[in-house]
């Protein structure tokens, strides 16, 4: 792909995310502008938990809810289990709202950690998406079971490839469309507005390093179109400026792993089994989005192979 | 021929080559695996031995990282020669677990390389991050069982001055060449270095090891380290970062308000490099 192309996917899915957007505030019964609503999401107290430990117990029963779905995706699932934990406090003022924060030795659990400081800026609407991306099946599950997988080189086992980690978790909250999640509209619109905020950075990333783009500009494209705070746009914008490119493997990763997914249905219509294919993205660990490439349409051949004989 | 591969090593593969050019060649498939096993194996124990925290004795005594102009060359010379060799691997003839070994272990060769040649060293930051703040990692890294623990501990923050100063020296390289981040990424950026900058130096974050006595060192041995870890960071650690400080608030105006890096050619050349490096290639 060219920065070009990169650019215009960006445009493309921007505006398909804020149609799906538009819809949901439809659906809601919602009077107002975009910018309106956006303003109503972030003041509303119904939107906001009033104690850290409803945050954290919402945050658990979602991925309760999510662990019992597993099966139905997932044929292979690592022996290592999560907990749900609070951002430890001496980093929670200046935290990201959530994260998966793993652990490489056997007698820990990873952790999904929530952030509960400022309660008034961590929605609840964004909370399952949060938690399928962090936990399960995002982060948790393919970070743990990367690390079981015996026999991978040093090279490979420490090795972080943003573009398959971050596409993954991605991915995972899109995954929570089939597996019976975001029945709620705001919760919907919750996940539109993370997909949202990684569609735009295919377009400011680019817009900034190749086409001339202002910082002004880019940030006023984020604050038109995402529901981030305007503290967040800034810190946004500005780690794509000093950080050029990284951002894309997010949105990048996710859209590859989903053509892939295409790709495997349409070759394989009915003999098509999702676990399988999820094996299948996983069983490598991380690897660049060329070399899934080239081992999802292998796995596509040998299937194919295996039907005919 | 790979110097870094111990000698036994290099003679295995010169056998493999003379063997190569006396017969078929074609016909010695195995042993296209073994010689990328091999290569990724010296790739890692480069890694290794230009790693500054392998071992309590450094590189060379350099404890962290060791970042002087003849230093870099060298591993761009490595990083290139090593990259050489894997590219003499027959990728076709590969197992396809070592296809996939092979792509990744070349990928990081190659941003090594990539590094260097456009000169990645010239800017040691980005808005959220720079050396300064990367060196918290030094402190929760090694466990402190023995006093050689909390030895190796104090040599590697007294080396601190030393490893600013040659980001120094880069930085200022890229001011003159117009590779630095832009203003208005760096508002506020000085105070993620001043918040290393305390009075009481009991309340640096570099002190940590020195609060329990983890390596149960006699008590009077513990008091005589704590006092050389307090005159470590007092003379040397803190007059660092006030330094550093310094120098980026007198610098940040010579950096252009909004750099948009890639108007250099090379630099979109990066930038195509990096997407690229992420995606798979059109098919």
């Amino acid at each position: 792909m060219t920065p070009k192309e990169i650019h215009e996917l960006g445009l493309k899915e921007v505006a398909r995310i804020r149609g799906e957007m538009e819809a949901v505030i439809k659906e809601v019964g919602f009077k107002g502008s975009f910018a309106e609503f956006i303003h109503f999401l972030r003041t509303d107290p119904q939107f906001y938990a009033t104690t850290p430990e409803q945050l954290l117990k919402e945050a658990s029963y979602i991925a309760k809810k999510m662990d019992a779905q597993l099966p139905k995706l997932f044929h292979t699932l690592p022996r290592k289990p999560y907990g749900v934990a609070p951002v430890p406090a001496s980093i929670a003022p200046k935290y990201t709202t959530g994260r998966y924060s793993g652990s490489n030795r056997d007698d820990e659990a990873g952790y999904y950690w929530v952030n509960t400081y400022a309660l008034d800026k961590r929605p609840l609407y964004v909370l399952e998406a949060l938690t399928l991306h962090e936990a399960v099946p995002g982060h948790h599950l393919q970070i743990s079971l990367n690390a079981e997988l015996e026999n991978l080189p040093s090279y490979r086992r420490d090795a972080y490839l943003s573009a398959f980690g971050e596409g993954w978790g991605l991915y995972s909250e899109y995954l929570g469309l089939e597996a019976g999640f975001y029945q709620d509209p705001y919760s919907r619109f919750g996940r539109l507005t993370y997909e949202m905020w990684r569609a735009a950075r295919l377009v400011v990333d680019t817009g900034m390093h190749m086409y001339g783009w202002s910082r002004e500009r880019a940030m006023n494209f984020m604050s038109e179109n995402t529901a981030l705070s305007l503290h967040n746009v800034k810190t946004e914008t500005d780690r794509y400026i000093s950080w050029p490119a990284q951002a894309l493997s997010y949105k990048i990763g996710e859209l590859t792993i989903k053509r892939l997914r295409v790709e495997a249905e349409q070759a394989l219509g009915p003999n098509f089994d999702i676990r399988e294919f999820h094996h299948q993205v996983l069983r490598h660990g991380s690897v660049p989005l060329s070399v899934l490439e080239t081992q999802v349409r292998l796995y596509i051949k040998n299937e194919l192979t295996k039907l005919q004989n | 021929m790979n110097l870094f591969l111990p000698k036994t090593l290099r003679q295995t593969l010169l056998g493999i080559t003379a063997l190569c050019s006396l017969s078929a060649c074609q016909i010695t498939t195995p042993n296209a695996n073994e010689q990328f096993t091999q290569v990724a194996q010296s790739i890692v124990q480069y890694r290794e031995s230009i790693n500054p925290y392998s071992t309590s004795k450094g590189v060379d005594g350099y404890l962290l990282a060791n970042l002087s102009p003849e230093f870099l060359a060298e591993q761009y010379k490595s990083n290139t020669q090593l990259l050489a060799d894997l590219d003499a691997v027959d990728a076709t003839k590969l197992s396809d677990e070592n296809q996939i070994n092979l792509s990744i272990i070349r990928a990081q060769v190659q941003n090594s390389v990539d590094e260097y040649v456009f000169n990645a060293h010239y800017m040691p930051l980005t808005s959220e991050y720079g050396f300064h703040s990367g060196l918290s990692y030094i402190v929760n890294s090694s466990q402190y069982k023995k006093e050689q623990d909390l030895e190796t501990y104090l040599a590697r923050l007294a080396q601190i001055p030393r490893f600013f100063e040659q980001n120094i020296y880069w930085m200022k390289k890229g001011i003159e060449t117009g590779l630095t981040q832009p203003k208005a990424v760096l508002e506020g950026y000085e105070d993620s270095i001043s918040t290393y900058i305390v009075d009481d130096v009991t309340q640096s974050e570099f002190y940590k090891p020195f609060l329990a006595n983890t390596a149960s060192l006699s008590e009077s041995d513990f008091y005589a380290l704590q006092q050389r870890a307090k005159v470590v960071l007092k003379n040397k650690v803190i007059p660092a970062y006030k330094s550093y400080l310094t120098f980026l608030l007198s610098n940040t105006n010579r950096a252009p308000a909004q750099v948009l890096v890639f108007q250099k050619p090379l630099m979109a050349k990066l930038f195509i490099k990096t997407v690229l490096s992420i995606t798979p290639l059109p098919t």
